[in-house]
């Protein structure tokens, strides 16, 4: 086979193409020889290299449909702006409905959705139980905290329009009381609460009840009364009272100190300073737990309720 | 659209990269053509095919502008996406060739009885040239075609195939020396003839 280096220094092509072999030149003819085997393939060579030229520039272009420029020119434009280069690549002209990206994105969002949505409602109905429980929680423990900041005062019932100060002096009577009473009192004095809806009611009716029995003391003259009468009987009806309309009576040592303090003094036979004697001072609470504390507080003073009672 | 037809392919190219839609159109008008006709050529003379390929070309330096090297010659450089394509598409020819039975009737190569009957009764070198094209290998019809169908230099052709010149220029002679003993009951005497008229003139 002949070198490849003669065929770089001297085009062959050319040759075939513009000589025949007879008319080439000795270096040319010598150069040929490196190339062909003989002058005949030679010619044959020329004649395939003419006819294929010949060949080529006959053929007939491609068709090409103006539509494909114009999909292009689309294209591009559509690429010189952000969203418009989204928007050519989500629905693009050339393809299907079903097939184009934007839609499908679409349908799977929906689907998503969807599943999500009904996920939600089929998993999260415990987390709603217990979002509805937590709600009513906090509903209960609002009144909780109220009752907590009340905890720490007494709520004043006002029973005859006295004034606090001149109760402070009915009650600050006896010495053996006197101590607890006025701690008791000055914390009503420095925190002034309204009352419950409830407990001026209870207050209410016992002061009428009182009332009333004073009066008829008075009428009857029957100093007695007060000697015979339980007064634990009217703690219990209050106590009670104060259970079953969740309001519990606290501070029961204040309050058996007044009704103490209202018997001695009857027994001093004074039925115009009975008439002052109210139930004031009965302190009210909203929970359970408080009215434990209070019955706490009830037993303690349990033995000086007794010694009260002896004295008198 | 006047001022485009003036600037080179790189220029233009440029353009596009900064998404100039006539500096595209210049281009397009410029290589259509030539691109869908090498196309045709190289994949078994399929119009719909050469079409669509060409399409994608385009597509690709739409979407791709940047990978195109400004330093480089655009049509070679256009012609070796081409020619890469072309490559892809002979791959995938060869695996549905070889898992299916039902071959496209164009693309069967006839053997060399049929083709002397052919002869007989075509006489159309053109044909028989086409056929024998289909029977080369891949790198020389590329290299035949770009040489003698899209009349590109030795140059070009060696900087798309990333080939030497010297390379390019002994493939084509041994393409066409292979070419000659397949089409020597046609060629001669046709180049006999335009000789003939050749020398009369």
């Amino acid at each position: 086979m002949k070198e490849d280096n003669s065929i770089q220094n001297i085009d062959i092509e050319e040759l075939l193409l513009s000589k025949d072999y007879d008319s080439l030149t000795m270096e040319e003819k010598s150069f040929a020889d490196t190339q062909v085997d003989s002058p005949q393939e030679y010619s044959e060579l020329r004649a395939t290299l003419i006819s294929i030229k010949q060949v080529s520039s006959a053929e007939e272009n491609v068709l090409i449909p103006h539509r494909i420029k114009e999909e292009l020119i689309h294209k591009i434009e559509s690429k010189t702006t952000f969203f418009g280069g989204i928007a050519a690549f989500l629905f693009p002209k050339d393809v299907p409905l079903f097939r184009k990206p934007g839609l499908q994105f679409a349908s799977i969002a929906m689907l998503l959705l969807l599943v999500v949505n009904i996920g939600i409602s089929i998993t999260d109905r415990p987390n709603a139980e217990l979002a509805i429980n937590s709600i009513k929680q906090q509903e209960r423990q609002l009144p909780l905290i109220e009752e907590e900041k009340k905890e720490e005062g007494f709520y004043d019932i006002e029973i005859n329009n006295q004034e606090p100060e001149e109760r402070k002096e009915v009650i600050a009577k006896p010495d053996v009381q006197k101590i607890e009473m006025d701690d008791e009192i000055v914390l009503v004095e420095s925190e002034k609460v309204a009352p419950a809806n409830s407990l001026p009611v209870v207050a209410k009716e016992l002061n009428k009840k009182y009332k009333q029995e004073v009066a008829d003391v008075k009428s009857d003259g029957n100093q007695a009364y007060f000697d015979t009468k339980d007064v634990t009987a009217d703690m219990e009806e209050i106590a009670v009272t104060s259970i079953t309309d969740t309001t519990v009576i606290t501070n029961f040592n204040l309050s058996v100190a007044d009704v103490a303090t209202t018997r001695i003094r009857t027994n001093e036979s004074t039925a115009v300073l009975m008439e002052s004697v109210t139930l004031d001072n009965i302190s009210t609470k909203g929970s359970k737990k408080n009215f434990k504390s209070a019955s706490k507080s009830l037993k303690e003073n349990e033995e000086l309720i007794d010694f009260l009672f002896v004295a008198m | 659209m006047g001022k485009y037809t003036s600037y080179s392919d790189n220029e233009l190219m440029q353009l596009v990269v900064d998404k100039d839609s006539r500096a595209f159109s210049e281009l397009y008008d410029r290589y259509s053509q030539m691109l869908a006709n090498y196309f045709f050529k190289m994949l078994w003379q399929d119009e719909e095919k050469a079409q669509d390929f060409m399409q994608d070309l385009f597509t690709k330096i739409i979407e791709k502008p940047h990978l195109f090297d400004l330093k480089r010659n655009f049509k070679t450089w256009m012609f070796s996406v081409a020619n890469n394509m072309c490559k892809n598409e002979y791959r995938k020819q060869a695996i549905r060739k070889n898992t299916s039975y039902d071959m496209d009737e164009g693309y069967q190569i006839k053997d060399n009885q049929a083709s002397a009957l052919d002869s007989l009764q075509d006489s159309l070198f053109s044909e028989k040239l086409t056929q024998e094209l289909e029977l080369l290998d891949e790198k020389q019809k590329s290299t035949f075609v770009m040489r003698y169908f899209q009349d590109m230099s030795i140059k070009e052709i060696a900087e798309t195939l990333d080939l030497s010149e010297g390379t390019v220029k002994s493939r084509l002679f041994y393409t066409l020396k292979k070419l000659t003993v397949s089409l020597k009951d046609f060629a001669p005497q046709m180049a006999k003839v335009l000789l003939l008229l050749i020398g009369l003139n």
